[in-house]
């Protein structure tokens, strides 16, 4: 459960609750208050070192009370300690690294319905629903970690996969019987049934079927054959699509009990590692039969079926649906509906065609663009509709088609996408904090911000009700309750967007015909970053100096391809490649340099 | 929805009307197979007495309550109904009006103020953060689950009720979707202890199949015996399978094989339920739809709203044949959760709004009452479908409304502000538990504990506080003769 999971939800959330808050329950503000005793226990004092003494700390519940591993800057005077030293890792000389360590743990690995249902098409020729557990439809996060609670299968997903079982079975032996058995399915003997188990079933396993496996299998399809050979066949495939050897992968290499400290995954196992991180899928014939001989584990050859396959079309534009939960652009779908109001124009059709237009451009930079391209390129999918909602002039063309923009409102990559900035907005007001917090997860990757206390929205309560974005800011930063703690790292980011409305139109003059004032002062982020900033191009020019937007990059991509964060990772392999992604900027590279590393072959086993 | 009045078989020729849904083809022949069920129909009452049953309805983002309420208060006589209930009319005897119940929640406790509507309506508690999650005071924050039992998970615990024994506990679904994983929050109508959520199933076809497949009773003899021995296999190769692989992982990796061991266990215990009631009398003997005359549901909601209705309409018809098969006693179902992104535009014939919000969005804006009302009342004329149906369906000595109580709540009053007070409330049937129909009737402020504690106690289960106590001034009165 992270942060932006609480916060932000399903689908379908929200409503103007927090505004109607204000009229309804003004009068409990100061019981809270009282009973709260102020913000206490934040920890966004990342340049503490853990082990300086809290002294100053109040303790209990103080402010910045010493339980949050630091005292906190805001409130009891102690915000001198915070400032000066970067929080951020990276963009510099490398640390002491861990030489030996593998690019993950020994583990298996719960398939998301997402994957059950391209294994399913691959292998038995049917697609069924992706509603294989009822996941929703648009997850506001990117869950399919391999530690994620939320991929443990209990009893109500047990008897989801059931029936989702039952269902492909039934329709793959509908569609493809004769496909399954080409030496005659009217009373097919055993040995044909048992080359259906060995060639097909070891494909959905990612492994080759064990001649036990095969005697199990053959038993339950005499057991359906009392029936007929449909029912024999999809027992088989009924069972199989609910055995944990489909269900789970596994990067154990034989075996990974604590006896040993270290394994090396099998060739099956890498080959699945690459397919499913590359393509949500089980290995393809030409990477499977590399896994058979068992060359895929010289380094040469699992090169080049790595470049063979990050030059497919299939694989780019997976890794750029899975690349816009890392760039906001995911958000649109989770995000309270814009004032109609306020904003009549921004319909469902356009919010639809923001998404896909955003979406373009995230797999178009995956595809071909480097990390320079993530923040300044110029480059928009537009169509006539969303031309005209955001002043770009000259288009005529019905379905989106790539443009670079020569308009400094749009130079700024991903961050000038009107989808994105409208993906972090309130529904009738700007929203420098999330639009901050976003810049500041994405592209800084400063030390963790907690969430917010539970008197956060009581504390806001006090301030005044008509009090602009900045205003309120202000008034965050200089709160004696010590609100600065941590807004003053993020809400600076989100200030210098402010010349862009709540729909991501460039709005340099407010209503009252006067400048947006998209200035902030950036504090305590580290050198690169400190110091006054006048616009988002201010801001921008920081990001690209130095390494620090491509170590962040690595460092959120390893999501999507290690199943982990690696926030704590201390390697000297996942160092090594940063360094060849920071080096190179190609997003490709990226994936290249971590499918190809010697420690991805491996998985250390913790206790 | 058109009323069958016949004895045999009303269930069968009710899902004959869905038949112009386009359906998947993977799912057209799922019902060949299933042929074994094709059972000589026999209802419950003929396998004893006839049980009483529970049945909750919820429909999500309150209502507007104007058109709600009658402006009289006493015996049906005396009052008409407003527009939202009208299409009850034909029901107006069966129906009991409740006046005054307020929500047993403040409505600045942190988190979604829908879910914890629904929560605290279900469990009269106020809810927890799921263990280890921090709404840091967010008044939508997600992490919501209840602090103890819903209501008819706590009747459903208690012998007295009568309504244990059955081979499905307890059914829970909703025609909504995504819903049976995430975070419980809003979803969830019935919970069976702390942070035991138990999902709705939003896909009829998946609910039918787990209540009549082989892996219920219901089936007889020796077609029955097979698909048993066919799921048994299924499931031993599973087991084997997850038990292998627990000697090959790390001991950090064995808590995800345990639960799923676990789950797969309870599955394995579901095929060996005695085909027999707690009275000995065989269960052998239902006829549930054929699975083949359910319409697949053609997709996500979200996109085709249209489907909502006829979702809905076979969600009802598979609690009603498990009522009547016996299968369980008890059931909650939810049209759509709180936050529901169904457009009305899309389901309701000639309903013009301009906006193209969904549901929730839409109850958030001032000036669509109007529209907010036409909803309501569209899911009043659902719920009137579905009643006349039950009402039709013989049971015992009298019919299917007779022996349960339907109670049709929301998780708001007024869905604009989220309100406690004078939840949209109404309840049917429950003849066998003397409810006092067709009144329209005022308690004063009265919590939803109150109302929960008179139906323990209708129920056999003398209850004098449900729930929070500090919601609570006992059962009211005057519900139940």
């Amino acid at each position: 459960m992270n942060r932006a999971t609480i916060l932000s939800g399903n689908t379908d959330q929200g409503g103007p609750m927090t505004t109607s808050f204000r009229t309804f329950f003004g009068v409990g503000i100061v019981v809270l208050l009282a009973a709260a005793g102020g913000m206490g226990g934040l920890g966004c004092t990342g340049a503490v070192p853990p082990a300086a003494p809290a002294t100053d700390g109040t303790g209990g519940a103080g402010i910045g009370g010493a339980g949050a591993g630091g005292p906190g800057p805001g409130g009891s005077g102690s915000g001198a300690k915070g400032s000066g030293g970067s929080i951020v890792t990276g963009g510099g000389a490398p640390a002491q690294c861990v030489a030996d360590a593998s690019l993950a743990p020994a583990r298996i690995w719960r398939i998301t319905d997402q994957q059950y249902v391209n294994v399913v098409a691959q292998v038995f020729g049917v697609r069924i629903p992706v509603e294989v557990t009822e996941a929703d439809t648009h997850p506001a996060d990117y869950t399919n970690t391999s530690e994620s609670p939320s991929l443990t299968v209990q009893l109500s997903v047990a008897t989801a996969y059931q029936a989702a079982a039952r269902n492909a079975a039934q329709a793959a032996v509908a569609v493809n019987l004769p496909v399954f058995l080409p030496c005659g399915q009217a009373a097919p003997a055993d040995a044909c049934v048992e080359r259906f188990i060995r060639n097909r079933i070891s494909r959905a396993f990612g492994r080759p079927v064990t001649d036990g496996e095969v005697q199990d299998l053959l038993a339950l399809y005499h057991t359906g054959l009392a029936d007929n050979v449909s029912v024999g066949m999809r027992l088989i495939i009924e069972a199989v699509l609910q055995a944990p050897s489909f269900l789970y992968r596994t990067e154990i290499g034989g075996s990974a009990t604590t006896a040993v400290k270290k394994v090396t995954m099998s060739p099956f196992e890498v080959a699945g590692a690459v397919s499913f991180a590359l393509l949500d899928s089980v290995p393809d014939d030409a990477l499977w039969e590399k896994a058979q001989d068992g060359s895929l584990m010289t380094p040469s050859v699992l090169a080049g079926e790595v470049d063979r396959l990050l030059a497919s079309p299939a694989v780019q534009a997976n890794l750029g649906s899975k690349a816009s939960f890392w760039l906001g652009v995911e958000k649109l779908h989770s995000i309270v509906p814009k004032n109609t109001t306020l904003f009549p124009e921004f319909t469902a059709d356009l919010k639809q065609t923001l998404y896909d237009s955003a979406r373009m451009f995230v797999s178009d930079l995956f595809a071909r663009g480097t990390v320079a391209d993530l923040l300044s390129s110029k480059r928009m999918y537009v169509n006539a509709t969303l031309a005209k909602v955001y002043g770009i002039p000259n288009v005529t063309s019905t379905t989106l088609i790539p443009m670079d923009l020569q308009l400094p409102e749009r130079s700024a990559g991903i961050l000038t996408q009107p989808a994105v900035l409208a993906a972090w907005s309130h529904p009738n007001r700007g929203d420098p904090i999330h639009r901050g917090l976003f810049i500041y997860d994405t592209f800084v990757c400063g030390s963790p911000i907690p969430a917010p206390p539970a008197n956060a929205i009581a504390v806001s309560m006090t301030f005044p009700a008509n009090a602009t974005e900045r205003e309120l800011s202000n008034l965050r930063a200089a709160s004696p309750l010590g609100c600065g703690a941590c807004h003053a790292l993020f809400d600076p980011l989100g200030l210098s967007t402010e010349k862009y409305d709540p729909i991501g139109r460039y709005a340099p003059v407010d209503g009252a015909g006067k400048a947006v004032d998209s200035s902030s002062m950036i504090v305590r982020l580290g050198a690169d970053l400190d110091g006054p900033i006048s616009d988002l191009p201010d801001l921008v020019a920081k990001l690209k100096t130095g390494r620090r937007v491509a170590d962040c990059a690595s460092r959120n991509l390893a999501i999507f391809v290690l199943g982990r964060s690696v926030v704590e990772d201390r390697s000297c392999a996942f160092q090594q490649v940063k360094d060849r992604f920071a080096a190179s900027g190609s997003f490709m590279d990226y994936y290249r340099a971590t499918l190809t590393s010697p420690a991805f072959v491996t998985r250390d086993v913790t206790p | 929805m058109t009323t069958r009045s016949t004895a045999k078989g009303p269930i069968m020729r009710e899902f004959s009307d869905f038949k112009h849904i386009p359906r998947r083809t993977f799912m057209a022949g799922v019902g060949t197979t299933a042929a074994g069920m094709f059972l000589r129909p026999l209802f419950a009452s003929a396998a004893g007495a006839t049980p009483n049953r529970l049945l909750i309805i919820h429909r999500p983002c309150g209502s507007n309550l104007g058109e709600f309420f009658p402006s009289v208060a006493g015996d049906a006589a005396a009052y008409t109904l407003p527009s939202i209930l009208q299409p009850l009319q034909s029901l107006k005897a069966d129906m009991t009006i409740l006046n005054g119940i307020n929500c047993p929640r403040v409505t600045s406790w942190p988190g979604d103020q829908h879910g914890a509507g629904l929560i605290t309506m279900m469990s009269g508690k106020r809810p927890v953060e799921i263990a280890g999650t921090n709404s840091g005071g967010d008044l939508q924050a997600k992490n919501q689950t209840a602090a103890g039992p819903s209501f008819d998970q706590y009747l459903l615990s208690k012998p007295a009720a009568g309504l244990m024994g059955s081979a499905v506990g307890s059914i829970q679904s909703t025609a909504y979707r995504p819903s049976s994983l995430g975070l419980p929050n809003f979803k969830v109508m019935s919970y069976g202890a702390f942070n035991g959520a138990l999902f709705p199933e939003s896909r009829p076809g998946t609910l039918f199949g787990n209540l009549f497949a082989a892996a219920t009773p219901g089936l007889s003899g020796e077609s029955a015996d097979r698909l048993r021995l066919q799921q048994q296999g299924v499931l031993d190769f599973v087991h084997k399978d997850l038990a292998r692989l627990r000697g090959l992982v790390p001991r950090s990796q064995l808590t995800k094989l345990d639960a799923h061991i676990d789950g797969i266990s309870q599955l394995q215990t579901k095929l060996v339920k005695p085909a027999t009631m707690p009275s000995g009398t065989p269960v052998a003997a239902c006829k549930p739809a054929a699975q083949a005359e359910l319409p697949a549901q053609t997709g996500d909601l979200t996109v085709d709203e249209a489907q909502h209705k006829v979702v809905a309409q076979n969600q009802l018809a598979i609690i009603l044949a498990a009522f009547q098969c016996d299968l369980t006693r008890v059931a909650t179902f939810t049209y759509a959760h709180g936050n529901s992104a169904l457009r009305f535009n899309k389901i309701i014939p000639g309903m013009n709004e301009p906006s193209g919000l969904g549901h929730h969005d839409l109850s958030h804006v001032a000036s669509s009452t109007t529209y907010h009302a036409q909803i309501d009342k569209f899911y009043s004329q659902q719920l009137a479908d579905f009643l006349t149906l039950m009402k039709a369906t013989p049971d015992g000595d009298g019919n299917m409304l007779d022996h349960t109580l339907v109670v049709y709540l929301n998780e708001c009053a007024i869905g604009a502000g989220h309100t406690i007070e004078n939840m949209p409330l109404l309840m049917f049937g429950g003849t066998s538990l003397k409810l006092q129909k067709g009144r329209h009737i005022k308690f004063g402020t009265r919590y939803m504990n109150d109302v929960w504690a008179a139906v323990a106690t209708a129920f056999g289960v003398p209850t004098t506080t449900f729930g929070d106590s500090a919601y609570s001034t006992g059962a009211v009165t005057g519900l139940f003769g």
